[in-house]
């Protein structure tokens, strides 16, 4: 796999993704340097005021700045998102490297877990899981990976399956090569297309989730923030109080839309023919 | 065909068997158990006693499973609710109707939609018209259904008052005419169908587009256009009968989205649903009527899974052969 698609800018998915991530990447990183207001100090006097020279996104109800929120509670909202799409990639690596590897049983198996885990709404089990633990940012995160990782497996299995029989990998076979260097140095490197097309879907799919619980109140708890508990916050009249909706919803569209053109704009590039 | 199929039948067994064995293991795995969960430290030790006894929680993790599998298979019975002691296929079942309501309809205008604009712009592949549709459909994909609903709420309900934004009747519904009733249920259903249908049929869409531009190039296209056959025909009857297969296929995926959807609409929009009921579940540490819900919509999605992979069985012939798929 060449290093240069991902950086192709031609192609016009990528460079609109990039655009709209490069954005919100921007505005989480420069962010605290625009304000020097605290995420959680509240100030009841100030209570959900409007956008105003002192309060940039205005303040909500506990008279907190939502431009200070928007972006703490983005960067929590970045932080759950790549690192469960970090753990799930490498846990669907592993094993979809493996059961495509052995087949026979081993891989029946594991095919057939991998069924029965997709067919797990996951708002259901998550909601299930998070409902019994006390909610926090790791739970949130392993939680979000333990049920992600099944596409990213399947995927993986399908891509070996095609590489397994060809003739590099029964030259190394035949150089007496062992099984975990096969797999790790001669078919990884040739599968990290789909592997990273795939990885760049799922984060914005765990973003969307995420961001569903915190708005349901049992994401993200407070004093700390994320898009979905800001969203939640501007419930009871969205548009009278649009501060609190509007951006918030923006930011998650403008990047979820952004992963997912980054998306399909790398599977047009590695694999015209698969690309949706 | 028929081998086919009950070996597909047969097959769901171990699948069935494998998913409810998780759904206890989760409640079992979760960090803490359900009876220190449950159970209210203040409470005298003898109570906490009876608690225990009362739900099964006294016994061994084995078997509390074999109670478990043995009510769910045989009795279809999740146990009881701790919350206030009624059956939680019960609960469920008396929160089934606006699920099912909101579903079935995101789900037609989802199909309707999805695939009508979906053929439409692939008849013009790469046009201006194309573009801005495919932009459009991006965007509703990207949409947070909560955000989407939100939006509806404060446009349409708030500022414009043209539509309700919760509930599924209007507080005077039984004084209306059976005209007033259906009008009544109509107007509260549109936002919701909306919130949880468009997202959907963007999905959709895209499936449908790239299935119909890839069939309007192939080759038998080609000869039946070589053949002086009517565009239309072609359209009609040969691309788009191709590019459908694979909505078939979808409704593996479709349904877990509209089942995760619609807890998310049903929040929004205050409707009694399943969704909801498994929401307040979370926050009542109601383990048995979530540990239900969950299983419930996995049995859901394998049946409509095992649906799917049959009616492609009848409508693929290289399926049905067991020539295998593609």
């Amino acid at each position: 796999m060449k290093i240069l698609p991902l950086i192709a800018l031609k192609n016009r998915s990528l460079s609109s993704g990039y655009a709209a991530i490069g954005f919100v990447f921007l505005f989480l990183l420069l962010g605290p340097l625009l304000t020097p207001i605290n995420h959680t100090s509240q100030n009841l006097s100030v209570s959900l005021q409007a956008p105003s020279a002192s309060h940039w996104v205005g303040t909500d109800y506990y008279g907190r700045d939502v431009f200070a929120r928007l972006v703490y509670g983005g960067r929590i909202t970045w932080l759950v998102a790549i690192a469960a799409t970090l753990i799930a990639v490498c846990i669907g690596t592993i094993i979809g490297l493996f059961s495509a590897y052995r087949g026979g049983w081993i891989d029946l198996v594991v095919m057939r877990l991998v069924d029965v885990m997709l067919a797990f709404p996951k708002l259901f089990v998550v909601l299930l899981i998070v409902g019994l633990g006390a909610s926090s940012i790791n739970l949130l995160i392993w939680v979000l990976a333990l049920f992600s990782w099944m596409e990213i497996a399947r995927i993986i299995r399908s891509e070996v399956m095609s590489q397994k029989n060809r003739t590099y990998i029964k030259s190394a076979r035949a150089l007496g090569f062992g099984t975990p260097r096969i797999l790790l140095k001669h078919v990884l490197p040739n599968i990290l297309g789909p592997i990273i097309v795939s990885s760049v879907l799922l984060i914005s799919t765990i973003i969307l989730v995420e961001s569903g619980l915190s708005f349901l109140g049992l994401g993200i708890q407070a004093p700390n923030a994320s898009w979905g508990s800001i969203l939640n916050d501007g419930k009871i009249d969205p548009l009278g109080t649009w501060w609190l909706s509007v951006p918030a919803g923006l930011l998650i569209l403008t990047t979820v839309t952004g992963f997912n053109l980054i998306g399909d704009g790398l599977q047009k590039l590695f694999d015209p023919k698969k690309s949706l | 065909m028929l081998h086919g199929i009950i070996r597909r039948l047969l097959s769901a067994i171990p699948t069935l068997l494998i998913g409810i064995t998780l759904c206890f293991l989760i409640i079992h795995l979760a960090p803490g158990n359900p009876a220190t969960r449950f159970l209210n430290p203040s409470q005298s030790a003898q109570t906490q006693e009876i608690i225990r006894e009362r739900f099964g929680l006294n016994q061994s993790v084995p078997v509390q499973y074999g109670h478990w599998l043995e009510r769910v298979l045989f009795h279809f019975d999740f146990g009881y609710s701790f919350y206030n002691g009624k059956s939680c296929v019960a609960v469920l079942i008396s929160a089934l109707k606006p699920t099912l309501i909101l579903s079935f309809w995101a789900l037609i205008f989802a199909l309707f939609v999805g695939v009508s604009l979906g053929i439409f712009t692939a008849t013009k592949a790469d046009t201006h018209f194309d573009r801005i549709i495919n932009s459009i459909m991006m965007v509703f994909i990207s949409t947070p259904a909560f955000w989407l609903g939100l939006m509806f709420i404060g446009l349409f309900t708030i500022r414009l008052g043209w539509l309700p934004g919760s509930h599924l009747h209007s507080l005077y519904y039984d004084q209306l005419n059976s005209f007033g009733q259906l009008l009544d249920s109509v107007k509260h259903l549109i936002l919701p169908v909306l919130t949880l249908g468009l997202p959907l049929a963007a999905t959709l869409f895209k499936y449908i587009r790239t299935g119909m531009i890839d069939a309007l190039q192939s080759d038998y296209i080609l000869a039946a256009r070589a053949r002086g056959i009517r565009q239309s025909t072609i359209l009609w009857k040969y691309s788009l009968k191709n590019s459908l297969l694979p909505v078939v296929s979808l409704l593996g995926v479709i349904i877990p989205a509209l089942l995760s959807g619609a807890v998310i609409v049903e929040v929004v929009f205050a409707l009694p649903g399943v969704g909801r009921a498994m929401v307040t579940a979370v926050f009542g540490r109601d383990y048995p009527i979530l540990m239900a819900g969950a299983t419930l919509a996995f049995i859901t999605v394998i049946f409509f899974n095992m649906i799917a992979d049959i009616l492609n069985m009848i409508l693929d012939p290289r399926i049905r052969n067991g020539s295998g798929g593609l």
